[in-house]
Order: C-alpha cells, then structure tokens, then sequence
C-alpha cells in the first residue's frame, strides 16, 4: 500500500521548469505568478505555492523549505503546510515529482474553443530565425510609415473601385489559385508577425502550425511564452500578426504600382477583410486576446461560468470572480454578457444551417470531382488544379464541424468539467485520504484541530 | 514585552492557495475560405463553359411592321 511517506522528502521541481516571475499588470487583487513546465505548459500560482516552488531545489527537505519560504513570506510556514501545498497544488500540476505525475490520470485541459485540431509544421527554432530576420518591421518609423501608407492606399483604393479587379479575377478563373495562395501567404506572413513581435518584446515564439478551429482552416503560433512580458509587450505580440497583414497589403498595392494588375487590389482588400475579421473577441482570435491581455486576466473563457453563476443569490461568489478587481470584473462581465449570447446564437444558426451545407457540400464535391476527373484526362492542368482546390475547400469546412461538433459533444458529456478545461480527479481524494492517515504530515489549524477534524 | 506568535498556515488558507494550468496562447489566423468560395463560384461557372459554345433559334411568329 502506498502511504504518503511516499512522497519525496526533498521536493524537487521537475528539470526544465523556470520560474518565469509574476505575471505582470494584472486584473487580479493579489499577485499572481507564473512558472512554465518543461512541455511549455504555463501554470499560474499564488504568491506562496510560488516561494515554495522556488525553494524546492530537490537538497531541501520540508523543514528547510518551510524556513526558507516563511522568512520570504513573512508568516509562519510549517512543513506540514509544505507537505500539503506539495501534494495538493504542485505535484497535480507537475511542477514537482511525484506519484500524481502519473499522467496517465491527467485529463486532457484542451479549454473549451481553443484550436485543438493542429499539426505544427514550422519549428520553433525556424520561426526564431525568421522572426529575427523580419525585426526591423517593428521599428517605430516602420510601423509609423507603413499605418499612413495604409491609409492612403485606402483613400486612393476608394476612389479607384474594385470593378476592373473583380471581373478579371472572374474572368480568369486561374486566378482563384492566385487568390487562393495570396489568402495562405497571407496567413502565414500574419503568423510571422505573432512571433516576431513576441521576439521583439522579449519573449520566445514557438512553433507555426495548422489546424481546424470550429468550421474553418486555420494557421496559429505558438505564443504561451508570452504570457510573461508585460502589459505592452502581450498586446504587441497580440497585434504583431494584424500589423504583418498591413504590410502584406502594402507589398500588393507596392506591386500593382508597379505592375498595374489589377487583381492584386482584389487581394489587397481580402487583407483588409482579415485584418477585421481578426479584431472578433468572441472566440480566440486576436481580439480575445487584446482585451484579455488589457485587463490582465489570461483566461478570461474560464471566467463565463463563475460570472454567470454569481448572479444566482443562493451561490456563493467563486473564487474566480472574487480574486478579480473591481475594474476587471465590470470589463470581464460585460465581456461574459456579450459572449455568451453571440456565441449561442451562432451555435444555434450553424447548427440549423448545418444539414443544408452538408448536403450542398456533398453535392458540390462530386460535382468538382467529375471536373477533377475530365480535367485530368483532357490534359487541362490549371482547371484540375482549381477542381482540386474546390474540392479540398468544400471538404475542411465539414470536416472541422464534424470534429467539433463530435469534441463539444464529448466534451459537454463531464459535468464535472468547467470552462477552462480542468476536472475533478479522484486521485484527489485518494491522497487526501493517504494524507489524514499520516499523523506527521497532517497540517492543523491554528485552533489545533487537525486536518481531520475540519474535513472528515 | 509582549511575543507574538506565528501560527502556521490553517486548512482554510492554504485550501485558498491556487494553481491553474493557463490555456496555451495560440494566436491564429484564419483562412477565409467563403470568401474564396464566393469568388469561386463565379469562376466555376466559367470554368465549366471553357471551349464550349452554345446557339439559340426561334421561329418568328409575330410580324413586325418596319417602316
């Protein structure tokens, strides 16, 4: 039988976790802190559970962490309380060795409409080379120079017209490919500028990849190390991306000036359509994460449950809820009031719609793939090519609404598990009744009753 | 001279002691394919009519007066 004497006497972190600081600018009352494990993941702690963590340098016991931790702290730390916070806060999150790193217990944390379908394809260490590369963009004359010609582009663009750019891209259906490659260039060109905004403010990009977010093809990168710059420095990474899209759509009006293709406007505007498309707050796009990074609070679609529960008067306020300042919780509130019914009426109206597209993409499908097939054989390359696309286009909008619609189902099957991914484990029980059975590791309150005595 | 005691930390506190694993921050782009829809719909239908012609032939039934 294992007992909790088990557990390491000298509590150690696990190798290649760093101690990132506390988390700056943030909504919360208290200070909060963050540490990122080995794998990336970052954990978001109190002050105390950090100061232990800190201490837990693997040739302290509990006793030398306790005295190292409370001399930080200010208040006494018993190594009974050690002992616990170890256990119970930083063993299940990993951030120690221990019996609970038994990850074979460890629930999936994907939080709820976040990109969970994805593949990486550019490694951290490419995109670090190429987001040193691309720097020089964030250069405040840069960034001055390319905003104005921007709007001067519009202003002309305006008076212009599209009409010229539209028929030609109609007229010549080759042009689709085009389009299509400039709207992937595009998104790729948007990610560079995540990362190189992350570089440029401090912090280290991870890897660019693809994926399916809800019913759309989507390339993301991989920002989690952000989470420790400041205020500033998580917004620019935030707007690093919509920043890179205004260049791109310079290079195409840059390159119609010089050419007089017209279809490059067409593109130049779908960038534009973007770049708004990206300012959506409701899901997790880069809107979401300005104003999460604005208030300072990093999950705020973990905060939509507890909002929403707090208005009920016989419920007492979540912790949630509760560590937010008042300023934070008026924005985070407002937020929740908007989210939730845009996010349910869209859920709704693609849900009723859902049927109908299905049986339109089907059809459309095998309709493209006869043109696929009568292209191929009559040697007619560019319609193959643009069969081919069609094809591949009208089959991922079904494919990530079937993956997401069979993952929300999965998903809304716990109820157990909240907003942000995390479930109760029954392992917890199981060590909280080891803990009681060990005398010696058994924290009291101040009145001296026991561990047992508060929670039989 | 009066000694102040430090008690440890109780249940209740440390109960309020938190972890929370952070959603992994990735910042994504997504592809608009409806907009590439819409345009291709037009092409599409171009593309299918590539090399092919088509003729129209009516009787005239209606006398039209020229003058």
């Amino acid at each position: 039988m294992t007992t909790v004497t088990d557990l390491s006497p000298r509590p150690c972190l696990v190798p290649g976790t760093t101690l990132l600081g506390e988390y700056q600018e943030s909504g919360f009352r208290e200070p909060a802190y963050l540490i990122r494990r080995p794998d990336g993941q970052v954990v978001q702690l109190t002050r105390l559970l950090y100061l232990v963590a800190g201490a837990a340098d693997g040739t302290a016991d509990c006793d030398g962490i306790a005295a190292a931790v409370s001399e930080a702290y200010g208040r006494r730390v018993s190594a009974a309380n050690v002992a616990h916070l170890v256990e119970h806060r930083l063993e299940p999150c990993g951030l120690i060795a221990g019996e609970s790193l038994d990850r074979t217990e460890v629930i999936d944390r994907t939080p709820l409409l976040a990109l969970r379908f994805r593949v990486p394809l550019v490694p951290a260490r490419v995109v670090d080379v190429i987001a040193a590369v691309l720097r020089p963009l964030f250069m405040l004359p840069v960034v001055a120079g390319s905003l104005a010609a921007l709007v001067w582009f519009d202003w002309w663009l305006f008076h212009h017209g599209l009409s010229r750019a539209m028929v030609e891209v109609i007229t010549h259906p080759a042009l689709m490919l085009l389009m299509l490659g400039g709207l992937l260039a595009s998104a790729l060109f948007h990610e560079l500028g995540h990362a190189t905004a992350c570089r440029a403010s401090g912090a280290k990009a991870g890897a660019i990849g693809a994926g399916l977010y809800l019913v759309m093809p989507a390339l993301y990168t991989d920002v989690t190390d952000s989470y420790r710059l400041d205020r500033r420095g998580r917004v620019r990474t935030d707007l690093g991306g919509v920043y890179h899209n205004v260049i791109a759509v310079l290079v195409c009006a840059g390159i119609y000036a010089a050419t007089g293709f017209e279809p490059l406007l067409a593109l130049a505007l779908l960038g534009q359509l973007e770049i708004i498309q990206q300012f959506i707050p409701f899901v997790r796009l880069d809107g979401y994460w300005v104003i999460s990074d604005l208030v300072g609070v990093p999950d705020l679609f973990g905060r939509i449950k507890p909002i929403l529960l707090a208005v009920l008067p016989w419920r007492r306020s979540d912790r949630r809820v509760a560590e937010l300042k008042r300023r934070t919780r008026v924005v985070v509130t407002t937020w929740v009031c908007i989210t939730v019914p845009v996010l349910a009426v869209n859920l709704f109206l693609i849900g009723r719609a859902a049927p109908h597209f299905t049986a339109v993409a089907v059809a459309t499908a095998q309709a493209q793939a006869r043109v696929l097939g009568t292209a191929v054989s009559t040697r007619r390359f560019v319609a193959a090519a643009l069969a081919a696309a069609q094809l591949v286009l009208v089959a991922l909008p079904v494919l990530a609404g079937v993956l997401t619609a069979t993952w929300m189902s999965y998903r809304s099957g716990f109820a157990a598990t909240d907003w942000n991914g995390r479930r109760r484990r029954p392992q917890h029980r199981r060590r909280r009744r080891r803990l009681l059975r060990n005398p010696a590791l058994r924290p009291t309150d101040p009145k001296g009753n026991s561990h047992a005595t508060l929670h039989p | 001279m009066s000694t102040v005691v430090f008690e440890e930390l109780s249940i209740v506190e440390m109960e309020g002691e938190c972890a929370v694993e952070l959603p992994a921050r990735h910042l994504m782009s997504l592809i608009n394919i409806n907009v590439v829809n819409a345009i291709n719909l037009s092409a599409a239908l171009n593309v299918l009519t590539v090399g092919s012609s088509a003729t129209s032939a009516a009787m005239q039934q209606i006398s039209i007066a020229q003058l």
